[in-house]
């Protein structure tokens, strides 16, 4: 640990000078505003800057590329909270909780609860990296693909419990989302299915045109739909959006959520392979459980937000753990991070701490500048967001809808993916109508392949024995957490059914 | 008189789940028959084959359909009613904005990213806007100028939108 400590003072020491500072704040700048388009996602605009990176030092590239990384990460959240928008798909929860609090006038306390949630964790996750950052990588290495795919199965199950309708619906939507993950070619042995010959269908449906179909096109036809109440129109306009700063008192409580979101994202962005979005679904699930007011999830929870802004950037923090121990990317955007380094000749991994320790611990160290310079952005470029929601719905819609379209071509530059996120915004209408969730089928889409992959995987290597996901004691212990959370959910449920037929029959 | 009322709406509601159940039981039964005449369930070297998961997948959603499709039927369970009912004015307005989008995606090809935006603009702010935008000349300007910066954006972002094919740069 004391190395530690000396080496990270001597990054500090390197990383104090304008130009590493200035490429560290371009990086968050880039990466905020990446964050925020739909689409481009944090490896995107890692991807872009890539060429320039390569005419810089190879410090203050990395510097620069882990920079768009962290800044990506939080930008999403603010156009999921203000207009309803997850620009990544880790941030649908913001939208799910921060958008009903904007609705209601208290979208300022959203955002701040949120970005100081995700300071405050970035900050701890950190450290967590500098310091044990070669333990959290043995513990990784024991994770292999039936214990992520039981993590799935549970991250799954607290979705589909959670939500206070039936069953029965929440586990359609659930397959439905599975269902619809397998559509493309196969991952494994390349080949396609549910194409019906159809190139269009090969690449399978990706779940950015899906997100935006059922968040941001669905609620503008919701929109379209209200009547018109100028009173209420006026109010909205007004932006009683409220003040940004969370008082000591309210962070204080809000502590507990941003502890049990930061732990839980951090221990699962470790996880090769697990990215921010199950750490997001599990510490949602997890918080609600131990939160005091279960009621206010899906109404605009300030806990719900708390705690998976936290997991949302503690992962990807935790993200660079095996990357820097064992060179393995956890995630799609350290997978560039990983090529910034090769670009430059740096082997990650054990020896890059011995061998080049004026590029490893200037990049940690950037990591604790970029927090900072993150949180600056996002405090600033609010006032901005909040001038824009100003702006009444006419306005808006058209605004809305564009992006929504360069989003999602973005992707492929194919207009299939605009089509398949309008088909996506009407089954996603009709599930509302008929009063089953979006949630677990958007999950569905997004860890589909994962899921299958794992549990392929996973039964392959135990030569068919399906069993295992219940022999080997961590996926075990998953599983039966699992089944419990589903019959003690289902137990309550039919509780409070007895108990709501028997008042009304008094 | 009212009551009435009430009762005919929740028979409708219960026949429109029904047909939207019935709907996607189809579509669930035309997969799994997909996956069984397509796909090899077993693999001598993975042990599953390709169609073995998708028939798991989808034989669970099949079940879970039925499932509500019972609750439904017999009106036991959470999943029988809706909470809501549905409002057929305001799921018309829903669907004609979402028609409205579709129409200028069908305009892309021909037009290009900033020619369907205009389109698209003006029609929204003209006919669909609440409250409507009464000056002609702010709708045209909204309608140019606000498809030209998202191009202009994105195009310095190294994203570049569709032009119409009939565009020769």
């Amino acid at each position: 640990m004391g190395d530690s400590i000396i080496g990270l003072m001597n990054g500090f020491a390197d990383l104090l000078n304008f130009w590493s500072l200035f490429y560290c704040l371009i990086g968050v700048l880039f990466g905020a505003v990446v964050g925020i388009l739909p689409g481009l996602g944090p490896s995107a605009g890692m991807a872009i800057l890539l060429p320039i990176a390569f005419t810089l030092a190879p410090a203050n590239a990395l510097i620069m590329l882990c920079g768009i990384y962290y800044g990506s990460m939080y930008s999403g959240s603010i156009t999921a909270v203000l207009l309803n928008i997850p620009g990544e798909s880790s941030a649908v929860f913001s939208a799910l909780e921060g958008y009903p609090l904007t609705r209601k006038g208290q979208g300022g306390m959203a955002l701040g609860v949120g970005i100081y949630s995700s300071f405050i964790a970035g900050t701890l996750s950190v450290v967590a990296l500098t310091f044990f950052a070669p333990i959290l990588a043995r513990f990784a290495l024991k994770f292999g693909p039936t214990e992520k795919f039981s993590l799935l199965f549970l991250a799954f199950i607290f979705i589909v419990t959670l939500s206070s309708q039936s069953l029965s619906k929440n586990f359609i939507s659930m397959f439905l989302g599975l269902l619809v993950a397998t559509i493309g070619t196969d991952t494994i042995t390349g080949t396609a299915r549910f194409t019906f010959d159809t190139l269009a269908l090969l690449d399978g449906i990706d779940f950015v045109p899906a997100l935006l179909g059922c968040f941001a096109i669905c609620e503008l036809m919701n929109t379209a739909a209200e009547v018109y109440n100028p009173e209420m129109n006026r109010k909205i306009n007004k932006t009683e959006i409220g003040r940004v700063m969370p008082t000591l008192r309210e962070m204080w409580k809000l502590g507990p959520s941003i502890l049990r979101g930061g732990i839980l994202g951090f221990i699962i962005g470790v996880l090769p392979g697990a990215g921010a979005t199950p750490s997001v679904f599990i510490s949602y699930g997890v918080e609600k459980k131990f939160s005091k007011y279960p009621e206010q999830f899906g109404n605009g929870s300030l806990e719900a937000i708390a705690s998976t802004e936290a997991a949302n950037n503690t992962a990807s923090s935790g993200a660079m753990v095996p990357l820097l121990s064992l060179a393995i990317p956890g995630s799609g955007s350290t997978a560039v991070l990983l090529s910034g380094f090769l670009m430059f000749g740096l082997q990650p991994g054990p020896q890059l701490f011995e061998r080049h320790p004026e590029i490893a611990w200037p990049l940690i160290a950037s990591m604790y500048a970029g927090n900072v310079m993150l949180f600056l952005v996002c405090m600033v470029s609010i006032p901005f967001f909040i001038w824009l929601l100003q702006k009444s719905t006419p306005y808006l819609t058209p605004i809305i809808v564009a992006v929504c379209f360069a989003g999602v071509y973005s992707i492929n530059s194919w207009n299939k993916d605009i089509w398949v996120m309008l088909i996506c915004a009407l089954i996603g209408f009709l599930l509302i109508i008929f009063e089953i969730p979006v949630m677990p089928a958007l999950l569905g889409i997004i860890l589909g392949s994962m899921m299958e992959g794992n549990f392929i995987n996973a039964v392959t290597l135990s030569g068919g024995d399906f069993l295992v996901f219940f022999t080997r004691p961590i996926s075990a212990f998953l599983m039966l957490l699992s089944f419990l959370i589903v019959f003690s959910s289902a137990f309550y449920k039919m509780i409070q059914r007895k108990k709501n037929s028997n008042k009304a029959i008094g | 008189m009212e009551n009435i009322d009430v009762d005919k709406s929740k028979q409708f509601e219960k026949r429109l789940t029904l047909v939207f159940l019935l709907i996607l039981g189809g579509v669930t039964v035309f997969a799994i028959s997909t996956i069984l005449i397509t796909m090899p369930l077993t693999n001598k070297t993975r042990v599953l084959g390709l169609g073995a998961y998708p028939l798991l997948i989808s034989s669970a959603l099949l079940i879970m359909i039925i499932w509500n499709l019972t609750e439904v039927l017999t009106g036991k369970g959470s999943g029988a009613v809706l909470a809501k009912s549905v409002n057929k004015e305001a799921t018309y307005k829903s669907l004609r904005l979402l028609l409205l989008i579709m129409f200028s995606a069908v305009l892309l090809p021909f037009l290009g990213f900033i020619g369907s935006f205009m389109v698209f603009t003006y029609i929204q702010m003209t006919f669909f806007a609440k409250p409507r935008v009464e000056s002609g000349i702010k709708r045209i300007i909204y309608a140019v100028l606000v498809p030209i910066v998202i191009f202009s954006f994105f195009y310095y972002l190294g994203v570049y939108l569709p032009n119409p094919y009939w565009w020769p740069f």
